[in-house]
């Protein structure tokens, strides 16, 4: 406490040799303990997540049914007859259909952690680029936006899911009716990916480094950039073997273990109250002395929601973010649920907690294990994008 | 001010407009009408026609759409009096509901929305009284091991579900320990013998009679469980939000220059810190309201609470196109009336804001 | 100090309530509001404090007006049960779900009665009747001492309007059939001569005239005040089962011509059964009070059924632990432990309902076009592992659409499809009946389950089929190496994809569906949904001996033979061209307090709570009323 009252000031006025605004980031990440923690938890679970991992560790695959087996406590052993689990125990206990809950929660992470990830992507690209641009635009535009945004608030949700799902999954079962074969991605592909995204990451991160000017918002830039690059690059090789745009968005689907259509959903959904919540900020600071003293001294637009603007929003957006992250995950569940999005047997954190939150007193493992699984996750994040919040407020450096 | 608020409410009309058309329109596109099934049985085509030309179903769109935004009386023209007649949404009738034949939308909402009030009100006192304290200290106590406490309960407020939070608040508070009862919601109006003559009457009781409750220990005694389990949730958001933006605002420079002036610390955390730093909190508060009066489907669900919220989802599987209608637009009055409350708490919150 | 608090919250409370309620009346006319929201909020509040002074004011003069006490009194014997959901409608002609079903059952009295045990249809309001020798005459005496009561709001007193009389009983069919009443459950009384026609006449294209030539025209007969007369389009043995259905239930033609759709409200609905209707707090409780007019009212021990609607299976479970309910349903997760709980397993009990699960394939559907195909799939289905691990309420292992309770039905009869029954049961055993799969595959030209594509299985979103769906879809895999997708749908949007006219190529090969019966016979059953020629015929199958079979069962009244003829189509229908696989007939699962004395579970029909006995001195003790 005291130590931040009093060593604060001393960092406005000690004149140093600037540095790079993300390595001094980083640095004073790394001196905070328990958001390395929560990074290196993060990492951990990413790695899990990568499916050639997950086989490799998880006991059982997660939709091997043992049906006598069922609501089976933790540490009791597999009674089923397949030869090649015999032995086994159910570590973390089995669901109602006797599949093994620590494996199922294994497999979870895939589609919850790439659900969490594209919700707090997309409505942190989103959501803060339409909230600047109505925050620092003419009052016209900004109240043009807001109704926008108070109109999507408004539209009915379930309506429009169901629409979503019965449309793209006609456009699914249409195309795979019409389309013969099997459309199989060139083995270059993925290295192709991984090229465009290692190009945007080093581009971006020198851009960030820059001394002037630079800024952390070019690596989300090109990182969206590689984002859209890499699904045209996928759909034009769809297209060329004869497929329509549609049917290259099926494949895409198909691609992404029907969870692209659901990551649309998602999209469209969650970046309101995040342009809300930038665009008060950008009202607030926008009229701050020093805002207004850059701008005395031309500064362009550009530099000032750069240098200004964007770090003084990057706080309540990063909070705002990861307390929405258990929103998308039961929102993936509720999408599946009602059919758009993955299809049973495979699991998703939201969706083991749905499915076995009736029997919480019964067999309170079921609903336990997927929920502890997510709360870590949360907190994880959580505690990083503090971490992170600290690192990138240059009124805490030196603390 | 108030010049604000006029155009504010001018450009209200557009917004509504559209929600009312977009969902007239998308609700009417999702596959299966009111009528077609009874359960899984087809109905014959001639009951389905004649329960469709009760209900206009049959009109053009755009006869459909105009008699329900101004009435008969416009759109429709003479000779088809027969069925179902509306004055329009401008006159305040949202229509008959398809599916509980001899009640109207007015009517279901003006039973279910004062109980959903009543619950969303209570559990946002809840999520203000104990999310912004906590918010607070938590930022003044800046990591450290009360600061992580706080963040860590307020991660498991969002990271349970409700689903999960509702029946364990249960099994523990009203079984185990049996301090609440299980479920239900015990709201007597206040006014109650009004309401006892409209009952009388064989009349629905208008929804004002019903707005308020008797403050009853019956009463409070059945919302604790229902208003905790939804109001931890919005306490966690809260907390969480507050501490983001007042650590942001806590080390600007007019707050030390307060401090340096020789503040009390508590005054300068009330009065100059926190009421900058509360425009995110404010941000989300205006939806957070909007969405918790108007009715939360899970929370009522669990608790059998007979709020709005269900009429939001069962009203969608059914196909009720005039209830669908009803709390669509009801929820989008409410967005636009929290949106613009909170516009206006922005200027009161920082002078700099200009309401234009 | 704690009083202070509540007094302190209850003040902040009403305070902020006063001010909502000056925008709580806008939404209702959304247009409108915004001009007042905010300008005008004070005004509006202080009109409406201005109207409740008024009105107190004239309460108080009245002095009439009784405040209803929230806890019953303990002098009135009282019953608190769950109906599950808020009713529809009270509407005898317009009710189609059990919740209203279940009501009905004990405001009204129709001219026969399901018998709780028996399932055979007894006097009721009708004390006799007499069927023409051709079968197609039915002759119903009524009794004389039934009386239309409406229940007093005001005052809480009963009020007897007027005798019942034959006239009551046909306007109700009438209008039932009136297809200006558009009533869903109109098509069970098309077995009244005349019935389809008024029914599915184009009125909007006819005149007044016609349509009352198509009303005089139906096969109903005053003959005298307490006689009526039914003529039948065909002889239908199951006639008087018919008769007990709400939809033939007397209605009071005033009331309903008067009040319109409000007729069924409290205060105004009058009706001729064991209760009246006395409070409905829409989507919340429902107040049921004897009806002490009532012919049999001596024999009735219930003062009053207390109704909730609680959607939640886990929450109403809970309440009933509580004591707060006398009766719930069981949610399957909660089955294990409270067979296991001492206490809770003596009170535990499982009926058989009149209701079956099954999976349809499309027939039409490569590769479930081959019937050899679709038996291999049925086959391979382990309906007793499933009945015993997924859904585990004691549901019974299916092998015909219909279940044992309905006439005609051949449920469980190991000559059809033993390979559907555990050995237990006379069947063949699953493991015997993976091995027969795989030779009718193997006959359908598929040495591997995997050659045949990965089949679309399709259910309704719903927590309980997703799980059937999953345990059948690894039953496929694990017996006969099917891939299978599992897909489902909204259920409206569902009921459209698996209608027989949806492209091919969107339907999937196979879809669940459940039925339960209208009324205790076959023809409800096989006729009703398989006939390709009548029903909805989602499976898309054809088959020239089942409709012959199903058009003979239908037109004879030997029931012998009618039982061979239905017989002979489960077997068509389940294993000859196996359009379908019935899985298991439905069992409803409840706990009961001990102090529930006498009670019934409803099978085909209202299960009439009215005649439940409670042990009321234990109940008080227990639950320490006084």
């Amino acid at each position: 406490m005291a130590a931040a009252t009093d060593t604060a000031p001393r960092v406005d006025f000690t004149t140093r040799k600037p540095r790079s605004p993300l390595r001094d980031a980083m640095n004073q990440l790394f001196k905070n303990k328990v958001a390395i923690a929560a990074l290196v938890f993060i990492v951990l679970e990413i790695i899990i997540a990568i499916p050639p991992v997950t086989d490799l560790i998880a006991p059982f695959p997660y939709d091997r049914t043992s049906l006598y087996d069922n609501l089976a406590p933790p540490g009791a052993p597999y009674t089923g007859r397949a030869e090649e689990y015999q032995g086994k125990i159910f570590i973390l206990g089995a669901d109602y259909l006797g599949r093994d809950l620590l494996s199922r929660t294994l497999y979870g992470a895939q589609v919850s952690l790439a659900v969490g990830f594209v919700g707090a992507t997309v409505s942190l690209i989103v959501g803060m680029l339409i909230g600047l641009i109505s925050g620092y635009s003419r009052p016209a535009i900004d109240n043009l936006l807001m109704r926008l945004v108070d109109f999507l608030y408004a539209l009915p949700l379930l309506v429009f899911i169901i629409l979503m799902q019965v449309y793209f999954k006609a456009v699914a079962r249409q195309q795979s009716s019409t389309v013969s074969g099997q459309f199989v991605l060139p083995d270059w592909f993925g290295w192709a990916v991984a090229l465009i995204f290692g190009v945007a990451v080093v581009a971006g991160v020198m851009l960030a480094r820059r001394e002037d000017g630079g800024g952390i918002q070019y690596l989300f830039i090109f990182l969206a950039g590689a984002i859209v690059l890499s699904f045209a690059l996928f759909i034009v090789l769809v297209m060329r073997t004869g497929r329509s745009f549609m049917a290259s968005l099926v494949e895409i689907d198909n691609a992404f273990g029907g969870m692209f259509f659901l990551f649309i959903a998602l999209g469209l959904l969650n970046w309101l109250g995040m342009a809300r919540i930038t665009r008060g900020q950008v009202l607030s600071v926008k009229k701050k002395e020093f805002v207004e003293a850059a701008r005395a001294i031309g500064a362009t637009d550009r530099r000032i929601i750069s240098q200004h603007l964007l770090p003084n929003i990057l706080g309540p957006a990063i909070v705002y973010e990861t307390l929405a992250i258990p929103g998308y995950i039961f929102l993936e569940a509720f999408l599946s649920f009602i059919g758009l999005g993955i299809n049973p047997p495979r699991p998703s954190w939201g969706n083991m907690i749905s499915e076995n939150y009736q029997g919480l007193r019964a067999a309170p493992w079921t609903v336990l294990v997927p929920s502890v699984a997510l709360t870590l996750t949360v907190l994880a994040f959580n505690f990083l994008g503090d971490g992170l919040r600290d690192a990138f407020d240059p009124r805490l450096r030196g603390e | 001010m108030l010049q604000f608020v006029i155009r504010r409410i001018i450009w209200t009309i557009p917004v509504l407009l559209l929600v009312t058309f977009f969902t007239f329109a998308l609700v009417r596109a999702i596959p299966g009408g009111p009528f077609d099934f009874a359960g899984d049985k087809s109905l014959p085509p001639a009951v389905v026609k004649n329960l469709e030309a009760k209900y206009h179903l049959n009109d053009p769109m755009w006869m459909q759409f105009c008699s329900y935004l101004i009435g008969d009386a416009i759109c429709r023209p003479e000779g088809s009096e027969e069925g179902v007649s509306s004055k329009g949404v401008l006159l305040g009738d949202l229509g008959p509901s398809f599916r509980y034949r001899g009640r109207t939308v007015n009517d279901i909402i003006s039973t279910a929305l004062p109980i959903s009030m009543q619950l969303g009100f209570l559990a946002m006192l809840l999520g203000i009284g104990i999310g912004i304290p906590a918010g607070i200290i938590a930022a003044l106590k800046h990591n450290t091991p009360l600061d992580y406490s706080a963040t860590f309960i307020a991660i498991l407020g969002v990271s349970i579900s409700n689903v999960v939070l509702g029946p364990f608040l249960i099994w523990v508070f009203a079984l185990k320990l049996g301090w609440f009862p299980v479920a239900t919601w015990k709201a007597e109006p206040l006014f109650s013998n009004i309401a006892q003559q409209y009952i009388a009457a064989g009349e629905p009781v208008p929804m004002w009679v019903n707005l308020i409750p008797k403050p009853t220990f019956d009463f409070f005694h059945h919302a604790v469980l229902p208003v905790v389990t939804l109001g931890t949730g919005l306490s966690a958001v809260l907390a969480r939000l507050t501490r983001g933006s007042l650590l942001q605002v806590i080390r600007e420079d007019y707050i030390r220059t307060a401090r340096a002036k020789g503040l009390r610390e508590r005054a300068v955390i009330v009065r100059h810190a926190l009421k900058n730093s509360l425009i995110p909190v404010v941000t989300i508060l205006g939806p957070m309201f909007a969405g918790v009066l108007t009715g939360t489907f899970v929370v009522e669900q669990i608790f059998a609470i007979p709020g709005l919220g269900r009429h939001f989802v069962t009203s969608v599987g059914n196909r009720d196109y005039p209830v669908v209608l009803g709390t669509t637009l009801l929820y989008a009055v409410a967005i636009v009336i929290a949106n613009m409350l909170v516009d206006i708490t922005y200027a009161w919150l920082d002078p700099r804001v200009r309401l234009e | 100090m704690t009083r202070n608090k509540w007094m302190a919250l209850v003040l902040v409370l009403v305070v902020a309530l006063l001010a909502l309620a000056a925008c709580a009346q806008q939404p209702a006319e959304p247009e409108v509001v915004e001009v007042t929201v905010v300008v005008e909020k004070t005004v509006v509040v202080e009109k409406e404090v201005e109207k409740v002074v008024e009105k107190t004011v004239v309460v108080e003069k009245e002095k009439v007006v009784e405040v209803t006490p929230t806890p019953p009194p303990a002098t009135e014997v009282t019953i608190n049960l769950n109906l599950g959901t808020e009713p529809p409608t009270l509407d005898p002609a317009l009710a189609t779900d059990s919740a209203s079903i279940q009501v009905l059952g004990d405001l009204f009295a129709g001219l026969t009665w399901i018998d709780a045990e028996t399932n055979e249809p007894v006097p009721y309001l009708a004390e006799s009747w007499e069927v023409s020798e051709d079968g197609t005459e039915y002759t119903f005496k009524l009794r004389q001492d039934n009386n239309w009561v409406k229940y007093n709001t005001g005052t809480g007193e009963i009020e007897v309007m007027r005798p019942v009389t034959a006239n009551d009983v046909a306007y109700g069919v009438r209008r039932t059939l009136d297809p200006r009443t558009a009533s869903d459950y109109a098509y069970v009384l098309y077995i009244i001569k005349g019935g389809e026609e008024l029914n599915t006449a184009d009125v909007g294209a006819m005149s007044d005239e016609e349509v009352q030539a198509l009303i005089d025209a139906l096969g109903v007969e005053v003959i005298d005040d307490y006689t009526i007369k039914f003529t039948l389009a065909d002889p239908a043995p199951y006639f008087p089962s018919i008769a007990s259905m709400w939809v033939a239930f007397p209605m009071p033609q005033e009331v309903i011509e008067e009040k319109a759709e409000r007729w069924i409200e409290p205060g105004i609905i009058w009706t001729n059964g064991p209760m009246v209707l006395s409070k409905w707090a829409h989507d919340d409780s429902m107040e049921l009070r004897k009806n002490p007019h009532w012919w049999g009212a001596d024999e009735v021990q219930l003062d009053v059924i207390q109704y909730v609607m609680v959607t939640e299976a886990s929450t109403a479970f809970a309440m009933y632990e509580a004591g707060d309910l006398d009766v719930a349903g069981v949610p399957s997760d909660e089955i294990d432990r409270v067979k296991s709980d001492p206490v809770l397993s003596k009170e535990f009990t499982v009926t058989t309902a009149p209701c079956t699960y099954y999976y349809g394939f499309i027939n039409t559907k490569a590769p479930v076009d081959d019937a050899n195909v679709r038996r291999a799939l049925s086959a391979a289905i382990d309906r007793k592992g499933l009945v015993e691990n997924v859904t585990k309420g004691g549901q019974i292992p299916a092998n015909t659409f219909a279940p044992s309770m309905i006439f005609g039905s051949a449920a469980l009869d190991p000559d059809i499809a033993p390979w559907a029954l555990p050995e237990d049961m006379g069947g063949t055993g699953y493991d015997a009946a993976v091995e027969m799969a795989k030779g009718w595959l193997a006959d359908a030209g598929y040495a591997d389950g995997s050659e045949l594509g990965t089949i679309t299985l399709m259910h309704n979103t719903s927590e309980g089929h997703a799980r059937i769906a999953q345990a059948i879809a690894a039953m496929w895999k694990d017996a006969l190496n099917v891939d299978v997708a599992i897909e489902n749908q909204e259920w409206k949007v569902y009921l459209n994809t698996i209608k027989k006219d949806t492209p091919i190529e969107e339907v999937p090969h196979v879809f669940r569906l459940g039925w339960c019966a209208d009324y205790p016979d076959q023809n409800n059953w096989l006729n009703e949904v398989f006939n390709p020629e009548i029903g909805a015929n989602r499976v898309r199958w054809s088959n020239d001996e089942f409709v012959e079979l199903m058009r003979k069962a239908r037109a004879s009244t030997d029931p012998e033979e009618r039982k061979a003829l239905y017989k002979r189509g489960e077997e068509i229908l389940v294993e000859e061209a196996a359009a379908m696989a019935p899985i298991y007939y439905y069992t409803s699962v409840s706990v009961t307090k001990p102090w529930v004395t006498y009670r019934t579970y409803g099978t085909v029909g209202p299960p009439g709570i009215y005649t439940w006995k409670i042990d009321w001195e234990a109940k008080k003790a227990a639950l320490g009323l006084q």
